[in-house]
């Protein structure tokens, strides 16, 4: 399978949702959704083998917008396995709430929960969501991945 | 105990226990069944990913190596992968085949490892001591390779940091020749032994559709039936050049686990004589970085086969980008994802580890099953606290 022949399908079976469908080489296909079709075009990879999600990413852009980018791939279809497909979603900065995938990937139960702990975006529909998963029961502030957090320097700042 | 909510009791277990590390389980337990078990992760949490944001590109390299002590070289491994994706470099044919020796003798010790501290858990201290005890020997290989015992940062962008020593080929048959003796040794009295078989068998069983579901991956993967590998599914390094199959066993519980990963020890060790047999000569940095170092040293470098690195490297800026990497490791895949916007350190880097990826497995696993066996299938998940953690 060529990566061009995926990206095709990928567009075919994501048509009417508003998906943008782009790939780099050798094998990185990725596709950029809104929050409100992110489920549905979950759905849909998961249909075509993109049977796991092997890291959830959130990246923080300050007073601009926060990124959730899922790295998928398939262990079911070894023709796919080679193959890896990010499904990207934008959220406002001021509201960083997005339906959770858990439904349809088992698979980010924990690194939803992470994200959330250390970030702050919130995934509805996750039932971990309000609960602490790296950081201490009692922490409260920023959450330490955002970038306004600060590293202070032993010695220096601290 | 009338009432239904009072037959049902909070047990915790851990967070500091002989066998478990810093792992707190907490258990709903009705009788010795166990109802509910949730793992806690967190308490050696080393925020690499928040502090990668801090270092310069190759400071990083030690910080992605502390989470996992045991298996340093796959995270080494992948996070240069992915920065040589970013700098659009390729490592010359010699470092690509030192970089997969140095990844299979850490995987051989890794899988040692986890195999002593699952004999332990279930209660043979005989088991424990043989896997360390023979772990050693290929500790003194890698270390001979990269002047390191257990973090070697012997990766770098564009190729390793040393070159083979000179007999290396020769201690290492003798290694492997030792060790593949020893084997029969683990089979009569470990593997073969009808406690061990009762304790492991039909225990805490994994079908091969919920393996898929929940994303599990490596060891415990192929455990049920699924044959993926990274070395195969996306080969990197000398992977693609090199003979060796795909260890996959069907039962899918906690015996096939451990199995699958004494059947790897098996092959990896047939993957270092085919490097050792194979290795091309030639250069072991990128000829890019390579001329950077004034002629005189680079001579004597040559000579002793010794990287002496350009100062570009403190400085390393990575083009502005993204790049994901994926690479097999002891305990199954390691991936990075590396958000780079050109400055001296990346932008944002997510780090997941094959541990990270296994700790659903704890609740899944345990469901239903008995209290004592809580430590044969945690053993078996061969799972490493601080690496769940990062």
């Amino acid at each position: 399978m060529r990566i061009d022949d995926l990206k095709r399908e990928i567009g075919t079976m994501l048509s009417g949702l508003g998906a943008e469908v782009s790939s780099r080489d050798p094998n990185v296909v990725e596709v950029k959704v809104s929050r409100e079709r992110v489920v549905e075009a979950a759905n849909k990879l998961k249909e075509m083998g993109m049977d796991h999600v092997k890291a959830v990413t959130a990246i923080d852009y300050p007073n601009e917008r926060f990124e959730v980018v899922y790295v998928t791939s398939s262990y079911s279809d070894p023709d796919k396995s080679f193959f890896l497909v990010i499904l990207r979603v934008s959220l406002p900065y001021d509201d960083p709430r997005m339906p959770s995938l858990v439904g349809v990937w088992q698979s980010v139960l924990y690194q939803e929960q992470e994200e959330h702990d250390l970030l702050g975006v919130y995934f509805e529909g996750n039932p971990r969501m309000g609960e602490r998963l790296l950081l201490p029961e009692n922490y409260t502030g920023v959450p330490p991945l955002r970038k306004e957090f600060n590293v202070r320097m032993e010695g220096i700042d601290a | 105990m009338s009432s239904p909510e009072e037959k049902e009791l909070e047990l915790l277990i851990g967070p500091q226990h002989p066998a478990s590390g810093h792992m707190r389980l907490v258990a709903r337990v009705d009788g010795d069944v166990v109802v509910e078990l949730r793992p806690n992760i967190g308490y050696v949490h080393r925020s690499v990913e928040k502090l990668a944001e801090v270092k310069k590109y190759l400071q990083i390299i030690p910080l992605v190596e502390r989470p996992s002590l045991a298996d340093t070289t796959a995270n080494n491994l992948a996070y240069v992968m992915a920065l040589e994706k970013l700098l659009g470099i390729e490592a010359p044919e010699r470092a690509k085949y030192l970089r997969t020796l140095l990844a299979e003798i850490n995987r051989i010790h890794s899988h040692l490892y986890g195999l002593g501290i699952h004999g332990v858990m279930i209660g043979s201290s005989t088991a424990y001591m043989w896997c360390f005890g023979d772990r050693e020997p290929f500790l003194e290989l890698a270390q001979e390779l990269t002047g390191a015992r257990l973090t070697y940062s012997y990766i770098v962008p564009g190729g390793v940091r040393r070159d083979l020593p000179a007999g290396f080929g020769e201690r290492a048959e003798k290694v492997l020749r030792y060790m593949e003796n020893r084997m029969k040794d683990y089979f009569d009295l470990y593997f073969n032994n009808p406690v061990v078989r009762a304790r492991l068998e039909g225990v805490g069983t994994l079908s091969r559709e919920d393996a898929i579901r929940l994303g599990v991956t490596g060891p415990n993967l192929r455990a049920s039936g699924v044959a993926y590998d990274v070395r195969r599914a996306d080969p990197y390094a000398a992977y693609p050049e090199l003979e060796f199959d795909v260890i996959t066993e069907e039962a899918g519980d906690s015996f096939a686990r451990v199995m699958v990963r004494v059947r790897e020890i098996v092959e990896s060790m047939g993957i270092i004589r085919q490097v050792l047999r194979k290795i091309p000569e030639g250069p072991i940095l990128h000829e890019n970085y390579e001329k950077l170092i004034p002629p005189k040293t680079r001579e004597v470098m040559k000579r002793k086969g010794i990287i002496k690195f350009p100062s570009v490297f403190a400085n390393l800026r990575v083009p502005a980008g993204e790049a994901i990497s994926r690479v097999e490791g002891g305990r199954g895949e390691v991936v990075f994802h590396i958000v780079s916007d050109g400055k001296p350190s990346p932008y944002r880097m997510r780090m997941v580890t094959p541990s990270f990826r296994n700790v659903i497995l704890f609740e899944h696993l345990t469901k239903g099953a008995r209290v004592a066996d809580i430590p044969a299938i945690y053993g078996s998940l061969d799972y490493f606290p601080p690496e769940a953690d990062r």
